[in-house]
């Protein structure tokens, strides 16, 4: 990784000067020399400009020289990431020294183990530059490790302060000795930013300690001993379920062996744990349909799963990009699926329904995004309009009377990016299914139509084939519902639809398309609202309101 | 005097929008079509001449009518006759 030049020579200085600044730090910290304050202090303004020189290098070579390659341009947002927390640890040096102007009695300095911290500092700075040219991924780990460090002493040494001032009567020393030490941890997290951007630089994507860790013990554990280098490691950026998702991609990226590629998840326990065990039910149910677990790793809170990887397109890609036979193939195969899933694990127990439950629980976040889509009560012309909130009580209540009549085990996020479909094999694949679970099989269905009525298409011939799609969805799950003797199906869709289409909007930033859909559920809720006792089994969902 | 202004929109079925303009079609025949939301009203007095605009169009599979009242307040009117007229040379 080679490093271009008056950048390069740049880089070396203010490496050296923030070194030289911890050190003089640390050495007046010892002798409260006055010459070591103020040259401290004057040396701030250089590594501050010096900051400055390097961020316009670093900005007109990223908008002027466009024949860079990616992983150069990767290796400049390092170093200018690294450049800024260099100049913060100067800035920490300075805050230091002032801090230790304040302490009356210098000798407490020695009942404290000051330097150790320096000590760990200390050592990062020679590693930054052989990891940036070499791509060294131990020493950038060792970077990383030195926050770890720093803040057990900074622990360690609050605990002591805490100790002392509990006994002595001389608090004003101590409190400075907190600041200087909370300072200390504060140059360990910079550290930390650094060690973090030189893993940016070496695997080119931006990872943080804690999942690089988890990724590394997932691998060892999956039996992936190439090295970390040989693999590429894409993130899946805008998820929305709190996890952090990345594709693994082993071997060389020309002779890709695709069967080894991995989907690595990492979060909260408690969220990829319940994916891990609805992962092992899938498998029991249909072993094709679902990811492979090859790995599964848990520590501290949080958890690490190494999926294989399913390949094919999502239904939504199928639907916007296909020709009209893939796309009647994939619904084809869809329908299948569910099919067999559905007859499979059909248990004959009633479930009570609960979607106004699950809209109600989301309705501030849709508030937060749309406040003006929600209505207060109304008169028009002596005609009275229900407030939002009112109309979701009320088709509560209608609901409070219903159950469906039988479960199965649902997707639980079957929106239309969820579900695969390969062409070559033919088959789908289900994924990111943390939320499946025995349930109502409308839970799925009235995502899934949802999912595709927003498609960001609003005309043309692809706004008529996502309308067909959702017809041929309506029609094979009406007629399962037929089958099986379900006859609330229409009212349980009705009120599945309208959560979906309410609570939708909050990813819709469309204001447009947000209210259309806002006032879609409005309108299937005040429908159910209105159904008296004895005609929950009567009522017929309008399909229009599917239709854009 | 400050502008006040009602808005209200809905997706409804036809049937259900019937039941919408009848109320407002009596509030036309009583002289008086009373909106409220969030505890403010607009009541408005349809009398004396008033401008109705039907305006429709059709573009493939879509579709729009929009119905428009316009008038002015009697008393305004009148308000304005009163006025004196100055000249000055």
């Amino acid at each position: 990784m080679p490093i271009l030049s008056s950048l390069d020579e740049n880089f070396r200085f203010i490496i050296l000067e923030v070194a030289e600044q911890v050190d003089t730090t640390c050495s007046f910290m010892q002798s409260n020399d006055d010459k070591l304050f103020e040259r401290i202090v004057s040396r701030d303004d250089y590594i501050d400009n010096l900051k400055s020189v390097i961020e316009n290098i670093i900005f007109s070579k990223i908008h002027l020289e466009h024949s860079l390659d990616q992983k150069a341009v990767n290796n400049i947002r390092a170093q200018n990431t690294i450049c800024s927390n260099l100049e913060k640890i100067a800035d920490f040096c300075v805050n230091i020294v002032r801090q230790v102007g304040h302490i009356k009695d210098h000798s407490c300095l020695d009942e404290f183990e000051c330097q150790q911290f320096f000590e760990e500092i200390r050592k990062c700075f020679p590693l930054i530059l052989p990891v940036l040219q070499k791509g060294d991924l131990t020493k950038a780990l060792i970077i990383c490790e030195a926050e770890l460090n720093l803040d057990r002493l900074y622990k360690h040494n609050f605990d002591l302060v805490m100790a002392k001032l509990r006994v002595e009567n001389e608090p004003e020393d101590l409190i400075t000795l907190l600041f200087i030490f909370r300072y200390l941890e504060r140059i360990g997290d910079s550290l930390l930013n650094i060690g973090e951007a030189l893993l940016y630089a070496i695997l080119g994507e931006k990872i943080k300690i804690t999942q690089f860790e988890a990724l590394q013990k997932t691998l060892t554990k999956s039996g992936l001993t190439e090295s970390l280098h040989k693999l590429r490691y894409e993130t899946y950026w805008g998820t929305r379920s709190g996890c952090n998702i990345s594709r693994i991609i082993s071997g060389d990226p020309i002779n890709e062996l695709r069967a080894q590629d991995g989907i690595f998840k990492g979060g909260i326990t408690k969220k990829i744990r319940a994916e891990k065990e609805n992962l092992e039910r899938w498998h029991k149910i249909l072993p094709s349909l679902t990811p492979r677990i090859i790995s599964y790793h848990e520590e501290a809170g949080k958890a690490a799963m190494l999926m294989q990887f399913m390949s094919g397109l999502t239904m939504e890609e199928v639907a916007l990009t296909c020709d009209e036979d893939v796309v009647a193939g994939a619904l084809n195969r869809l329908e299948i699926t569910f099919l067999d899933i559905w007859t499979g694990t059909l248990v004959a127990t009633p479930s009570k329904s609960d979607y106004t439950g699950q809209l109600l629980a989301r309705l501030n976040n849709v508030k937060t995004v749309h406040p003006l889509l929600f209505k207060n009560t109304m008169q028009l012309s002596g005609k009275a309009i229900c407030s939002t909130f009112e109309l979701i009580r009320r088709a509560a209540l209608v609901e409070n009377q219903l159950a469906a009549p039988f479960t199965v085990f649902i997707h639980g996020d079957c929106n239309a990016n969820n579900i695969i479909f390969n062409q070559e094999t033919r088959t789908i694949h289900f994924i990111d299914l943390y939320r499946s679970r025995q349930a109502d099989y409308l839970q799925d269905i009235s995502v899934l139509l949802v999912s595709f009525f927003r498609m960001p298409l609003l005309a043309g011939p692809i706004r008529e084939r996502i309308n067909w799609i959702i017809e041929h969805i309506l029609y094979s799950s009406k007629t399962f519902a037929a089958d099986n003797n379900d006859q609330t199906f229409d009212t349980r869709l009705a009120l599945g639809l309208a959560r979906s289409f309410i609570t939708s909007t909050r990813f819709e930033l469309n204001s447009e398309f947000a209210k259309e859909m806002f006032l879609r559920g409005l309108y299937l809720l005040e429908k159910i609202s209105l159904l008296k006792e004895g005609e929950i089994k009567e009522f017929t969902l309008p399909h229009d309101v599917l239709y854009y | 005097m400050a502008e006040q202004k009602f808005i209200f929109e809905s997706i409804q079925d036809s049937e259900t929008i019937k039941s919408y303009l009848e109320s407002i079609i009596t509030g036309i025949a009583k002289k008086k079509i009373v909106l409220s939301t969030d505890g403010e009203d607009i009541t408005l007095h349809p009398n004396g001449l008033l401008k109705l605009t039907v305006k429709a169009r059709k573009k493939a599979d879509k579709n729009r009518i929009s119905i428009k009242m316009a008038w002015t307040d009697e008393r305004a009117r009148l308000g304005d006759h009163n006025k004196t007229i100055e000249i000055n040379s």
